[in-house]
């Protein structure tokens, strides 16, 4: 939800070989979080620390094998294979894809690079975001944002439109607080599948699958009918279209008791301080578009303060920073249209910036458009099934890494503070994209900016949303009106709740990973005089003991000192140690061992 | 050696609020190296509840404990000594809450802290600090029993022996 949190570096436990170890803490002053953060926050650490964080670039080799590479030769390659694709087919045959982890600054730079190059084709990476946005644009509704948590807090009723839970653990923290500190307060869950966002839902407000536009026009239905609806300009217009509906036909489609429907609607409309929250990922509903804007609707008819929350927590910016520079223009391919357009060959060359396309989007959607490419480049802090297709590969700093603003769904601006430098050669998205800029140089093609986005006008806008609904609400079968509408769901494939975050949240295991098991730190000098590299095992004797113990490498390490970690009871016997009288825990001595290599070591 | 405050609070969960999302395990997981010493309690499939330690008066895990690694500290916490546990798995048979995970990490057993270098410093565990749905609360036993306003605590508190 774009949380703040305090990460201080080198404060963290010193287990042997971590390097700098960070630490982190929560912070008591977030605007959003304060003082906690959730299960999905908590494993920003995890990723800083993360074993195989990538550290040097990667570049395919002829063989099809990737390989590593230098910062030089991986961006000599990457400038061959662009030119190739440039020439051969043209700059328009180029895109860039912006992850959300991207800073404002990264995007401003990408936007920059792409008009060098001359192409159009500038997308933030999230395909439902411009569904849920054209609804919300096109319905012609303007409610009450929702800015502060402390308004959804004092709330008496809320309606949550998807799985909140699993798109924000954040959030649901105040609905489940407003939930619990009365038991008076209503919180509407409105879909259908199964989630932790049902538990706490009352009423639980159960549709058919993906049936939530349905479900939401029979609710905004009944508060305009009730006499209760706040004067909103767009009032009688609406109420018209409805009245040319049967109404009854539509809560049949949405399977919902419509009692449940007019009697949670009766009570946002009431309620003095309400909220509409959509948060819906890209298989929620059938509908995005027209569940976002109908949800927005149905807030302004009930004064109720409205937020839709749609992946990218943090990449709020990301898209004003790119609409600014004119990205995507008129000509621009959205993200979804990107990854189609590099199925049929329209794409030949893709940047994915800190994103993840072919792992994110389910249903294979671009596992089969990747191999077309002739250049899929990646810069990522960690492997990812887009690493694995790339072509070349560059590692990235994370959170803690970089300097930048990011803007979150609240549109509050949240500033990234540099604690620590990326792991071993990783550099910022920044610098990445400064080193192309260079790269590319000579006159840029075309310096001229895209022309942007043609808005309709709101009543062209409007019209166009309601032909929209009133297409969906009248087709009897679902599937020809599928394959009509163009537009079902945006993946059929997918599972409900997910969204381009893919599955943060929900495997989140109970964290308890197998750990490496008891080693030896050697410096480099030492272990190339053993002959031995990270990995390989090594019999380690002191006065009292002996044990074998698997090498890893410590740069940092003074030649002739070994460390060993005194947590394996293999291990314990090896050091010196005694137990401090008070606390009764650790002290250790250091201790005189001998180091030899075993087993196969010349490999 | 300057005396540590005696910690009469402790983690208390209600049941009711409970959502199972299982962030508290992230946060303790994140917070003591990799190493949650959380159990995850699971009722048949239908829900999942953290088992945190009751740090008990008596602890049976410190009787357990064939090494003197489990034992009851000033601050009144039950403490582990990393380097003296030689993972038997005695506390985790001897508890009588299950409250000793039966993951061992690093070899030895996972034990809450309840997060000691926080709790000090006059914070709270991060369990608490993260619970999404507030079920957790950092709170006194004794005084937590008898206020009407706390609903599903009891049922945990009722479980820790205190000295009359």
């Amino acid at each position: 939800m774009g949380c703040s949190m305090l990460l201080r570096a080198g404060a963290g436990a010193p287990y042997i070989g971590s390097g700098e170890v960070p630490d982190l803490d929560y912070d008591d002053e977030g605007r959003v979080n304060r003082g906690s953060l959730c299960g999905k926050g908590n494993m920003a650490l995890e990723l800083l620390t993360h074993p195989s964080r990538l550290e040097k670039p990667r570049v395919r080799s002829p063989e099809g094998e990737l390989v590593r590479a230098s910062w030089e030769v991986a961006m000599e390659d990457l400038v061959r294979r662009l030119r190739a694709v440039t020439e051969a087919h043209g700059p328009g045959s180029v895109g860039f894809l912006l992850g959300p982890t991207l800073t404002n600054e990264e995007a401003a730079k990408a936007a920059q690079l792409a008009r060098a190059i001359g192409t159009p084709h500038v997308d933030q990476s999230q395909p439902e975001d411009h569904v849920v946005l054209k609804g919300l644009s096109f319905c012609g509704a303007e409610p009450t944002p929702l800015t502060e948590v402390d308004q959804l807090e004092r709330a008496k009723a809320i309606l949550v439109v998807g799985d909140l839970f699993t798109l924000s653990p954040c959030m649901a923290k105040p609905v489940l607080q407003m939930r619990y500190d009365n038991r008076q307060n209503l919180v509407g869950t409105l879909g259908f599948w199964k989630s932790r966002t049902f538990l706490f839902g009352k009423p639980v407000l159960r549709c058919l699958a993906g049936r939530e536009a349905a479900a939401l026009t029979v609710m905004l239905h009944h508060c305009l009918e009730s006499g209760h609806a706040k004067d909103v300009p767009w009032a009688n217009e609406v109420r018209a279209f409805l009245k040319g509906l049967d109404i009854e036909k539509i809560e049949r489609l949405a399977g919902l008791s419509p009692s449940d429907m007019d009697w949670f609607a009766g009570a946002l409309e009431k309620g003095e301080e309400t909220a509409v929250l959509f948060a819906a990922g890209f298989a929620a509903t059938e509908r995005l578009d027209l569940a976002a804007g109908l949800s927005a609707l149905l807030a302004e008819v009930t004064g109720s303060r409205y937020l839709a929350m749609v992946g990218g927590a943090n990449a709020y910016g990301l898209r004003t920073t790119l609409a600014e520079a004119g990205f995507p223009g008129t000509e621009g391919l959205r993200s979804a249209e990107m990854l189609a357009a590099a199925g049929t060959g329209e794409i030949k060359a893709l940047f994915a910036l800190g994103c993840d396309p072919v792992g994110a989007y389910p249903g294979g959607v671009f596992e089969e458009a990747a191999p077309k490419l002739e250049l899929l480049a990646a810069t990522a802090p960690l492997g990812s099934a887009t690493m694995d297709a790339a072509h070349v590969v560059f590692p990235t700093g994370t959170w803690g890494e970089k300097t930048g603003t990011v803007v979150n769904s609240f549109g509050h601006e949240n500033e990234l503070v540099q604690v620590m430098p990326p792991p071993g050669t990783a550099r910022t998205d920044a610098d990445v994209l400064d080193l192309l800029l260079d790269a590319v140089g000579g006159q840029p093609a075309g310096t001229a900016p895209p022309e942007p986005m043609s808005v309709p006008a709101p009543a062209e806008a409007a019209a166009a949303f309601f032909a929209e609904l009133e297409l969906y609400l009248r087709f009897e079968d679902r599937e020809d009106g599928a394959r009509e509408m163009g537009t079902h769901w945006l993946f059929p494939e997918a599972s409900p709740g997910q969204s381009a975050d893919g599955w943060l949240t929900n495997p989140l295991s109970w964290p308890q990973h197998e750990s490496p098991g008891p080693g030896i730190a050697l410096s480099p000098a030492h272990a190339r005089e053993l002959g031995v590299k990270t990995g390989d095992r090594v019999r380690v004797r002191s006065r009292d003991a002996a044990a074998e113990l698997v090498v890893r490498i410590e740069q940092r390490l003074v030649e002739d000192v070994v460390l060993v970690a005194p947590y394996y009871p293999e291990t314990r016997r090896l050091t010196g140690w005694r137990l401090d009288g008070v606390l009764r825990d650790l002290d250790l001595r250091p201790e005189r061992v001998s180091v030899e290599a075993v087993g196969e070591v010349a490999r | 050696m300057s005396q540590a405050p005696v910690v009469t609070k402790r983690i208390v969960l209600d049941l009711d609020r409970c959502i199972g999302c299982r962030a508290c395990g992230a946060a303790c997981h994140i917070g003591h190296n990799n190493q949650s010493n959380l159990v995850p309690g699971r009722i048949a499939d239908v829900a999942i509840l953290p088992v945190h330690c009751r740090h008990c008066e008596h602890p049976a895990c410190a009787e357990a404990c064939p090494c003197g690694a489990l034992y009851k500290h000033e601050t009144g916490f039950v403490r582990r000594s990393e380097i003296l546990c030689i993972g038997c798995r005695s506390c985790e048979q001897a508890c009588p809450f299950g409250a000793i995970p039966s993951e061992f990490v690093r070899g030895v057993a996972p034990k809450c802290d309840l997060c000691i270098d926080r709790v000090l410093d006059g914070g709270i565990p991060r369990c608490v600090a993260t619970c999404t749905a507030g079920a957790l609360s950092f709170v006194d036993p004794e005084e937590s029993i008898g206020s009407p306003s706390y609903v599903g605590g009891r049922i945990q508190s009722r479980g820790m022996t205190r000295r009359p």
